[in-house]
């Protein structure tokens, strides 16, 4: 059973001429990490935002395991389905490190005592140590923070994680570190992990590469 | 731990900028409000006296013909009083009166040497030793009432001429002489009051002669203040103080200082007076009622008073005879306007007072209304004069003080802005970006809506609610001592804190902050998931 599958997904923007994705369908499998490559405009991202459920696919189906996307609450699929990691960006300045990663859980109505804990080991598993839990974002590194926004991401526990550029703003070393951890994510855990990338290194170091041009999907 | 320390700390901070904006703006409303306070609570005194006194000397002839007290005093019309007090709302009349007030005690002061006085006279009966064209030659005089310190034997009166044919040589009758010493000698005037063509009864001219000589200047008054002399400095308080507007029905008066000495009176003694019913002008510059048969008071009323202080006129006792003056007399007794009968002061009549004040008010307006009131009078032969009573000292204080509190504020209500606008803007850049997270995190809008709005608006509006209250406090601790310190240069109220410039700013602050937050959350929770995302993606790929 794919961790995700789409079944002749096309998207054409509200008043676009053309479709922006054509016909893609693939299979994603859980415990695998992709990488989705291509030139600027061919559509990786918006794909992408189907895949999290952002958007819904204007023809073709999303499939969560056996559930299609159509049949399911946008809302309750992002909650648990996939997670998206953001750039580090979106942490927010005035809560700390560990303040940041239980946010999602303390909304959800999560117990303080448990997500605390959750988050202590997302944090550990990003190779944040405990003596920076309490920091505000401002007081680390790019990439610390980025490797923040990610553990933000794995506290949902989602079987599917979803990231567009994730290292767009990391230097070379820490771009090494990020994808170290996705991939772990993906083989210790069994999760599939899905990026989005113009780096090629990060193609690299994805188990597949899948190629966008001009909206439509390739497997290599 | 940290984020509620953090929570707290944004909480102070607000607090202390809505703080800053509230007790700066608040201070300065306080300001305004004592400054217009004191504004309209100023008033001018102005007096309306004759428009022109005449040269008038009591040693030539002219004295004798024209009584300078009746044609200088304005006898109103109810016309004209009307015009007058056509202000009446900002400015009634406050009229002055004068009565005939007889005591059975003391004796009227004499004037200063070599001034006529009114007041005496002398009745006798006598026999007309010989007639000339303008005097009299009285013989065997017997006293009959008056001044009995002028009784002679042999008197020579003067005569005016209308009267030679009236007496006889030879006759003896009643006569009615007034009296006056001039270098030690006494001199005399033969009065018509018992020409027997006015059919006055010699018994009557006794007693009016009797009267006069303890007649006193009864001046009615509400507030002596109100006077022009007194407020030029030439009438002056000596002893005690003089008679106020809060003296209004007690039965006080002010004499004299020399009337005290003379009769070894003290402040704290009482005065019984008959005071009479016929009411006249008390602007009488020579000093003394001629109380004759027409003035004479028909009905009388007797009042005793306690003596709360004593006056000097300037003029009283050196002038010289050439000279007019405004001065009341050494026999002058002021008394609340209160304390005039009701019998002889019955409220629909329209009295002749001399002086008339008004009290225009508004220290700001006392200028355009002594204009009005400038052509009204001219109108009726009378002028005004105008104290301000200060206000232009009290105008400049008014002004240096609110460039003074607007300097001493603004760092306040500048910083408190500033720092609340850096708040608010903070404020919203961190909902936003929470909100973007959480949405795309899966949060039911619902939740997101609650859960972001309710602490927002809960620490908002409790820092609003102890920014106001420290305002308050401050301020009302800080009033007592601002009022203190403005009262040394304008009147103060006993107001209490401008509640609405206190409450008001902070609330329509938070108001608005509120309702920003509110616009930005369902703006946010109404915003495409798609385009929140891309727009937060293409943020972090600009960083
Ligand atoms: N909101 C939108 N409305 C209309 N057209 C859009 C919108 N967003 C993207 N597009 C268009 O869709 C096409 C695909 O865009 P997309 O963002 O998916 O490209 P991409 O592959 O992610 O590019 P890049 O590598 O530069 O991020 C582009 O031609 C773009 O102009
Ligand atoms: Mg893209």
């Amino acid at each position: 059973m794919n961790a995700l599958t789409l079944e002749n997904v096309s998207y054409t923007y509200p008043g676009g001429t053309s479709p922006v994705v054509k016909n893609a369908s693939f299979g994603f499998e859980a415990g695998t990490i992709y990488a989705v490559v291509g030139p600027s405009g061919s559509g990786k991202s918006t794909l992408l935002s189907m895949l999290a459920g952002l958007d819904m696919p204007g023809s073709g189906d999303v499939i969560l395991q056996e559930e299609n996307l159509k049949s399911l609450d946008l809302d309750k699929y992002r909650r648990e389905g996939v997670s998206i990691i953001f750039q580090a960006f979106c942490l927010l300045p005035l809560l700390t490190v560990r303040e940041n990663v239980c946010l999602p859980m303390e909304m959800q109505g999560i117990p303080e005592a448990n997500a605390r804990e959750r988050a202590a080991e997302a944090l550990v598993k990003v190779g944040i140590e405990e003596s920076k839990h309490k920091r505000f974002p401002s007081a680390l590194s790019g990439g610390e923070q980025q490797r923040v926004a990610i553990a933000r991401s794995l506290c949902s526990g989602a079987p599917v994680l979803l990231a567009d550029e994730p290292t767009g703003n990391l230097d070379g070393e820490n771009t090494r570190i990020v994808m170290d951890i996705l991939r772990r994510l993906a083989h210790e855990e069994g999760r599939c992990v899905i990026v989005v990338t113009h780096d090629p290194e990060v193609a690299e170091a994805a188990d597949r590469v899948l190629r966008m041009k001009d909206g439509v999907l390739t497997a290599e | 731990m940290k984020r509620r320390f953090l929570s707290l700390l944004l909480a102070c901070l607000t607090a202390a900028s809505l703080f800053g904006l509230s007790y700066g703006l608040g201070l300065n409303a306080l300001f305004l409000r004592e400054a217009q306070y004191s504004t309209e609570a100023h008033y001018g005194i102005l007096t309306l006296l004759p428009e022109n006194v005449p040269d008038f000397n009591p040693g030539t002839n002219a004295y004798w013909t024209a009584d300078p007290r009746r044609s200088l005093i304005p006898v109103l019309t109810d016309d004209e009083y009307e015009k007058l007090n056509k202000h009446n709302t900002a400015y009634p009349i406050h009229p002055r009166y004068m009565t005939l007030g007889v005591s059975a005690e003391y004796f009227r002061l004499p004037p200063p040497e070599g001034y006529y006085d009114y007041a005496d006279r002398l009745v006798v009966e006598a026999v007309v030793q010989s007639i000339n064209d303008d005097s009299l030659q009285l013989t065997d005089c017997v006293f009959l009432g008056g001044k009995a310190e002028a009784l002679q034997k042999s008197i020579s009166a003067w005569l005016s001429e209308d009267l030679a044919e009236t007496w006889s040589v030879g006759d003896r009758t009643e006569f009615s002489l007034r009296t006056w010493q001039e270098n030690g000698l006494w001199l005399y005037r033969v009065d018509k009051e018992l020409v027997p063509k006015g059919g006055t009864k010699p018994e009557d001219v006794v007693s009016m002669s009797e009267d006069n000589l303890h007649g006193f200047d009864l001046v009615f008054t509400e507030d002596m203040g109100w006077i022009w002399r007194v407020m030029q400095g030439e009438l002056c308080c000596i002893q005690g103080r003089l008679i106020e507007e809060t003296d209004a029905g007690s039965r006080v008066c002010v004499v004299s200082e020399r009337f005290l000495r003379e009769n070894d009176l003290a402040l704290g003694d009482s005065l019984l007076f008959r005071v009479g019913d016929k009411l006249c002008s008390q602007f009488a510059p020579i000093g003394a009622l001629a109380y004759t048969t027409t003035q004479y008071p028909r009905r009388w009323a007797e009042e005793a008073f306690e003596i709360i202080g004593t006056f000097a006129d300037a003029d009283n006792g050196n002038w010289t005879a050439d000279e007019f003056a405004y001065a009341y007399s050494e026999s002058t007794v002021f008394v609340p306007l209160s304390a005039l009968p009701e019998t002889i002061y019955p409220s629909s009549a329209r009295y002749t007072p001399a002086e008339l004040t008004l009290l225009p008010e508004g220290g700001d307006a006392l200028e355009r209304k002594l204009g009005w009131m400038q052509e009204i009078a001219a109108g009726i032969g009378l002028r005004c004069v105008m104290d301000d009573r200060g206000w232009s000292a009290i105008a400049a204080g008014i002004d240096a003080e609110e460039a003074r509190l607007r300097a001493r504020t603004l760092p306040f209500i500048l910083s408190g802005a500033v720092l609340l606008v850096l708040l608010f803007a903070g404020l919203l850049l961190t909902v936003k970006r929470k909100c973007t997270v959480l949405r795309l995190a899966g949060v039911p809008k619902r939740r997101l809506a609650a859960r972001t709005m309710i602490p927002s608006l809960v620490l908002l509006w409790s820092a609003a609610a102890a920014g106001t209250a420290g305002a308050f406090l401050y301020l009302g601790t800080e009033a007592a001592w601002f009022r203190e310190k403005w009262s040394a240069f304008m009147q103060v109220s006993e107001q209490g804190l401008p509640m609405g410039t206190l409450i008001l700013v902070p609330g329509l602050a938070s108001l608005v902050m509120s309702g920003g937050l509110v616009l930005l959350v369902l703006l946010l929770l109404g915003q495409d998931i798609h385009d929140l995302a891309v727009r937060s993606q293409r943020k972090a790929g600009k960083q």
